[in-house]
Order: structure tokens, then C-alpha cells, then sequence
């Protein structure tokens, strides 16, 4: 058998990009997208002697990039639950986001009525174009689930853009 | 909408991904590598203590050409191959003019001590084991190698469509599940048909009212199925699990439900041995067997029954996860390594429990799409699938035979058997008076016996080394019933036969302990149902035009 050792800075500029995008849909923010896939690609840096000899060393970027979205999501719900005791201010999308451009804003229009879990399903699926069997094996739960999950969203999504169609179709 | 949701996703892709400056990114994480701090330290991020999370598989098959993971075996040509099953075995028990004698095309091992060599696919170290209350532990080496593409392996179409509804591909289409007795239960998620693929089927059409996101959550005892279906009243947080008839006669008749059972979030409910039970936080993937019931397992008229088969958990530590199985023949235990890095939790393993006293697992780890199969005698397959040929999560439903289903595109679901021959049978010569009684005869089963085999103590494991292993193409149900006054009653029909005359063979095998707690072969009879307009469609001891 031959071992591929895969280059770090290769995977790096391969990967890095894509953890980017894929965390600035879920979270709706360039910033905290870009310090999780930062964080992810550091712990692959400290045990790319192992890593490199993998078929797919970017599958486990991959995973541990969406470990960490799950935490944040979490810890920000925290947060929120938190702020919101004290009537407070909206945690998601309060920081500086330097780097969100028109394409982002109109992906986080689209998506802002729909409650986190149904933002990271719809992102998975519409922009990452991962399959259903794809996003539950991510998410950890069931095919059932993610569809319950995805239909819930469409019918939203489905009002918010006849809504917008309304007037230019008036 | 579909179009433009896409199209606003990736455009948002787009500009994200060529607004970035990678090269500094990378000059950032070498220079925070170099001083042993972690970038950007004010993101919230929990200690890497925190609880180990999902797999992921799916991200990279999409992402990067480069997919799969490992096997921790070599492989060989007689195992990993694609060839048109034989239909020696079953074929000839089905038409064979007078006494037929069945020869295995593939001889097994005969007994837990027999190496096994005609599957090099696998990677075992059988250890020490016994026939009853036994514990086996079985470690598999790390080293990996490459991942195989399902289409590798030994597989066939099976009957069973699947389509989905056009505006919904991925979304609403037939899902497939396996009862405990190898029953394959089907889900037309468009139409609305719940079918029971026996011989003959059963089908029933349910209320609109179940709505658009109801699926199958599991097969209960008593051919009674539970779905998840929108509750009473509307709710963003659960849906309601319904348990619904499948017996002919009373299809589709809804026996019980519990509003709001089935709760969103990072939990799923599984079978347990009384009911369903809330799965999996932690390292535990399969829950043990006094893990609260959510929803109770019902018979017909809404009372609380319990399953009689084998009992399964699964717990996971940082490298192993271990599988137990509870059942009539004892405890059995086997240990899968996993990789030093693995990303498995509770969440990302399915275990059924298999005919010959083993198991077959679906792991989804960071690597990829593990199949691990386990033995009474103590062996551990295992295989992974390539990312990109199952599309991850495409291994749809895993068969108590031993064997995986997935989807494809051909409109139908595929069957796969990963080890082929592997499984302990007797693979001794079974003779069937086909043109008289059906009577079936074991010529020395006796003595094969005597030499202590695994399967001689559970009577499902017995009929399934009498029965040998079904071909790719066949659907295997084995159903044990205990007899008053002692002994069982096991019924191991095979269906979807290579055979334009005969559909079916059932084989009804009686056997009773002896003394030293062996199973002993008492009698069996043959029957078989014909394909359509090739005679009788019920089973009976007769042969097909």
C-alpha cells in the first residue's frame, strides 16, 4: 500500500476556505466563522504528523469544525438565554462583521426567520449541497429528523419568498 | 425555490471564500503554532474536554476529491468482488425434482475454533469463547488502508423501489427498515403506503394527517410499526409517535399514539427492549436495556409488550467502541477499535443484532462509513465505504442477515452483503423430499453438534447455519416460537429467489435442548410459494410450473 503524506499548507489553502464560508452561513458571521476554522486548523497542525498520512485529512477538519459551530451555537444560546433574562440585547449577529458583503447579507435575509437548527439544516443542504442521509450523519441524528427539520424551513422559506415575489408579480 | 436557495448559497460561498486572504490566515496559524497559543483566543469555544461530537463523513465527500478512510484489512479478490450471486443453494432447494442436496457455495467455517480462511477481507483475532454466558473480546488492528466503493462488494438490486416525489428528491422518498425478524418494512414518504414486504405483502394507505414529515421510527413486536407524524396539536419542538397495524387483515389501523414523543434536538429515540428509549448523549450509542421507555412497545390492542430476541448495547470510549449482545445463548462482547483520533459519539453508530448470534454496525465516523461485523465465535469484520459511493448516510437500512441496503439511482434500493461466507454455519448437506412430505433431514447435524458449534445454543442462530447464508439477492426473515412442553418452532423464510418459478422457500425447523443445554435438530418441513402464474402463491409442499 502506498501512503499519501499530504502537505499541511496544501490542505490548509484547500480547506480553509470552505470552513469559512460553510461557518459564516451557519453562524451568519465572516468573524466568528473565520476564528472557529482557525481554531480547527490549528488543532490539525499540532497532530499533522498523524493527520497527514490520512486519505482525507480535511474530513477531519471537516468534523471538528462543526464540533466547534455546535459549541458556539450553544455557548451563544447560553448567552442569549442570559442577556435575555436581563431584557438585553440580540447576541447573534452583535459583532464586528467587517467581511459580511450583499451575497451573505441576502443568505442571512433569507434564513432569519428560521430558529438555528433549521438555518444549519437549510445551509447544509441548500448551500453546502449535502444529502439528507449527508446532514444527519453530521448532525448526529436521524434521516426522519432532518427532513422533519428541512420541510419545517422550506415552509417558511417558501412564505418569505411569495412574500417577496408578491409586489413584482402584484 | 429550490434553484434560488442554492443559488443564493453559493453565492454567498463565493464572495466569502474570495474575500479571504489565505496566505495570511496560514502566516497567522504557523506564527500562533510557533508560540503554542491558540488564534484569535477571545472565540468562544468550550475546553477540548467537551463531549465527543457526530461524525462527520459528508463535508469532505463534498468538498475535496480526495475521500475515504480506512480498513483495517487486506483485501482479497474472492471477497471484494461484484459477480451475479449463485443460485445454486436455494434454487435447489426449491426445485430440485426429488431429494435435493443443498452444498453452501460458499463452505464456511464449520465451529468458533476453525479459522477463517476463505475471506480475506477480513481482520480477525478470534479469542476464547464458549456456547452459553460467554464473553468475547476481539481487538482489530488500526492499520488503515483504503476505503472501498459499495459497488466493490457483493450486491444486488432488490424489489424494492425507491422513488421520490418530484419536487422533493432526498427529501420524500421510500424509506426502508428491517424488523427484527429480517422483515423488510417500506415507507412511501410521497404517498403515504406503509408495506410490509412478506409473502404475500401487506400494505395499508395512512391519513393524510400524519403530514408531510412522518417516517418511520421503528418495527415493534407483533408487526406493529411506529411512526413519527405530526401531533395533535401543531408543535415547532416534537412530533408525535404513532404506533400502527401491519397484520393483514387490520393494516393501517392506528393502535395508540403519544403527542410530542418524539422531541427536535441532539437525542433520537431507538429501539430498546420495551419500547423506544431517548439515545444517545455521551459515549452510550446504544442505550442499556433499563434506560427509561418513551413510548412503550404495544401488541394489537394498545397493552404493553415486551421484545423476546436479542438485546443489544454499545458504549464508546476514546478508542474502542463495545459491543454486547444479551440473549437466550448467553453474553457475548467484542471490542472495535477505533482510530487514536476518532470523532465517534452515541449518536453516530447503529447496531442491529444478527441471525448467527453476531451483530452488524454502521459507524459514522471522521474516516468514514464504517460497516463492523461480529461473530458468535468471536471475529470482527470490518470494512469502510468509500465517502462519495454512499453518500453518507446512504446505507440506508443494515439487515439482521448481515447485510446493508443502499440507495441508489437504478429506482430501487440496492442490498449488499460486506463478508460474504463468513458467518459460523453448519454447512453440512440438507436433504428435502420435495416431491413428497417436504420433509427436511439433517444427515449429520448430530455429530457436528457434538463438536460444540456457536449457533447450537440459540435456535435463531441454528436455522441460520442449517439455512446457510441467503445470496445478495434474497430477502431472509427467521422467527423463533417457543412450543409449550419445550422446544421452538423457527420459520426461516428466503424470498426475491433467482428463480422464474418459485418466489419463496420457508423451511419450519423443530428443536429442542438436550441435556449438556445443546440444540438438537427434531424435524423440519419445506414449503415454498410460487411467482405468480406459476402455481400456488401460499406455501405449501409443492412444486411451482
Amino acid at each position: 500500500m502506498v501512503t499519501v503524506v499530504h502537505d499541511f499548507d496544501t490542505v490548509f489553502r484547500e480547506v480553509f476556505p470552505r470552513l469559512v464560508s460553510l461557518g459564516a452561513l451557519r453562524t451568519g458571521r465572516v468573524d466568528v466563522a473565520r476564528e472557529l476554522a482557525q481554531e480547527t486548523m490549528l488543532r490539525a497542525h499540532t497532530r499533522w504528523a498523524q493527520l497527514s498520512t490520512y486519505d482525507a485529512p480535511a474530513a477531519w477538519c471537516h468534523t471538528v469544525m462543526s464540533n466547534l459551530l455546535v459549541d458556539h451555537h450553544r455557548s451563544t444560546q447560553a448567552e442569549q438565554r442570559a442577556v435575555d433574562r436581563l431584557g438585553g440585547r440580540q447576541v447573534t449577529g452583535d459583532g464586528d462583521d467587517t467581511a459580511a458583503g450583499p451575497a451573505l447579507d441576502r443568505w442571512n435575509e433569507l434564513v432569519a426567520p428560521l430558529p438555528d437548527h433549521q438555518r444549519s439544516v437549510v445551509t447544509l443542504y441548500y448551500a453546502d449541497d449535502l444529502s439528507v442521509g449527508q446532514i444527519a450523519s453530521l448532525l448526529g441524528t436521524t434521516r426522519g429528523a432532518v427532513k422533519a427539520t428541512l420541510f419545517k424551513a422550506r415552509h417558511v422559506l417558501r412564505r418569505q419568498l411569495d412574500a417577496e415575489e408578491g409586489p413584482a408579480h402584484g | 425555490m429550490d434553484d434560488r436557495l442554492r443559488s443564493a448559497g453559493h453565492d454567498a460561498r463565493t464572495e466569502i471564500e474570495s474575500a479571504l486572504d489565505t496566505e495570511t490566515e496560514l502566516a497567522t496559524l504557523h506564527a500562533a503554532a510557533a508560540n503554542g497559543v491558540t488564534p484569535n483566543a477571545a472565540v468562544v469555544i468550550p475546553p477540548v474536554s467537551r463531549r465527543r461530537t457526530p461524525a462527520l463523513l459528508g463535508a469532505a465527500a463534498a468538498m475535496i476529491a480526495v475521500v475515504g478512510g480506512a480498513i483495517w484489512f487486506s483485501s482479497s479478490d474472492d471477497s471484494i468482488t461484484t459477480s451475479a450471486p449463485s443460485t445454486t443453494a436455494s434454487l435447489s432447494t426449491a426445485q430440485a425434482p426429488t431429494t435435493a442436496r443443498l452444498n453452501p457455495t460458499t463452505p464456511p467455517p464449520t465451529d468458533a475454533t476453525t479459522p477463517v480462511t476463505t475471506s480475506t477481507i477480513t481482520s480477525t483475532i478470534a479469542t476464547t469463547t464458549s456456547t452459553t454466558t460467554s464473553t468475547t473480546t476481539t481487538s482489530a488492528p488500526t492499520t488503515p488502508t483504503s476505503a472501498v466503493d459499495w459497488r466493490e462488494l457483493r450486491w444486488e438490486l432488490t424489489a424494492v423501489g425507491r422513488s421520490c416525489d418530484d419536487e422533493t428528491e432526498g427529501v420524500r422518498c421510500v424509506q426502508v427498515i428491517h424488523a427484527a425478524d429480517g422483515t423488510m418494512i417500506t415507507y412511501d414518504l410521497g404517498t403515504n403506503v406503509l408495506t410490509r414486504h412478506s409473502t404475500p405483502p401487506v400494505t395499508a394507505a395512512l391519513p393524510d394527517g400524519y403530514g408531510d414529515t412522518s417516517a418511520v421510527v421503528a418495527v415493534g413486536p407483533e408487526d406493529v410499526v411506529y411512526l413519527q407524524a405530526d401531533p395533535t396539536v401543531r408543535s415547532e419542538e416534537a412530533m408525535a409517535i404513532v404506533a400502527v397495524s401491519l397484520t393483514a387483515g387490520d393494516a393501517g389501523r392506528e393502535i395508540a399514539r403519544w403527542d410530542e414523543a418524539r422531541r427536535f434536538g441532539p437525542t433520537q429515540l431507538v429501539p430498546g427492549p420495551d419500547g423506544l428509549v431517548e439515545c444517545c448523549r455521551g459515549g452510550s450509542a446504544v442505550p442499556p436495556p433499563d434506560a427509561a421507555v418513551v413510548v412503550p412497545w404495544v401488541d394489537s390492542a394498545g397493552l404493553s409488550v415486551a421484545t423476546t430476541g436479542p438485546a443489544i448495547t454499545a458504549d464508546i470510549d476514546a478508542s474502542t467502541v463495545t459491543i454486547r449482545r444479551v440473549d437466550i445463548a448467553g453474553t457475548r462482547a467484542w471490542a472495535v477499535a477505533l482510530r487514536s483520533d476518532s470523532t465517534l459519539d452515541g449518536r453516530s453508530v447503529r447496531v442491529t443484532p444478527t441471525f448467527d448470534g453476531g451483530f452488524i454496525a454502521i459507524l459514522y465516523d471522521a474516516d468514514g462509513t464504517t460497516i463492523a461485523r461480529g461473530y458468535a465465535d468471536g471475529r470482527v469484520d470490518r470494512v469502510v465505504l468509500l465517502d462519495r459511493s454512499t453518500m453518507i448516510g446512504g446505507v440506508e437500512a443494515i439487515d439482521p442477515s448481515g447485510r446493508f441496503l443502499v440507495q441508489t439511482d437504478a429506482g430501487a434500493f440496492a442490498r449488499v452483503d460486506p463478508f460474504p461466507g463468513a458467518a459460523p454455519t453448519w454447512g453440512g448437506a440438507v436433504e428435502v423430499d420435495v416431491e413428497g412430505t417436504g420433509a427436511i433431514a439433517l444427515p449429520g447435524i448430530d455429530e457436528a453438534i457434538d463438536a460444540g458449534p456457536t449457533w447450537a445454543s440459540d435456535p435463531v442462530a441454528f436455522a441460520a447455519a442449517v439455512a446457510g447464508e441467503p445470496e445478495v439477492n434474497e430477502q431472509r426473515t427467521i422467527d423463533a416460537a417457543e412450543q409449550e412442553g419445550g422446544g421452538w418452532t423457527v420459520t426461516v423464510t428466503t424470498s426475491n429467489l433467482f428463480d422464474d418459478s418459485a418466489f419463496a422457500t420457508r423451511w419450519e425447523l423443530v428443536v429442542r435442548r438436550d441435556d449438556a443445554g445443546r440444540l438438537r435438530f427434531v424435524s423440519g418441513e419445506w414449503t415454498q410459494a410460487c411467482q405468480p402464474d406459476r402455481g400456488h402463491q401460499d406455501f405449501r409442499a409443492e412444486l411451482c410450473v
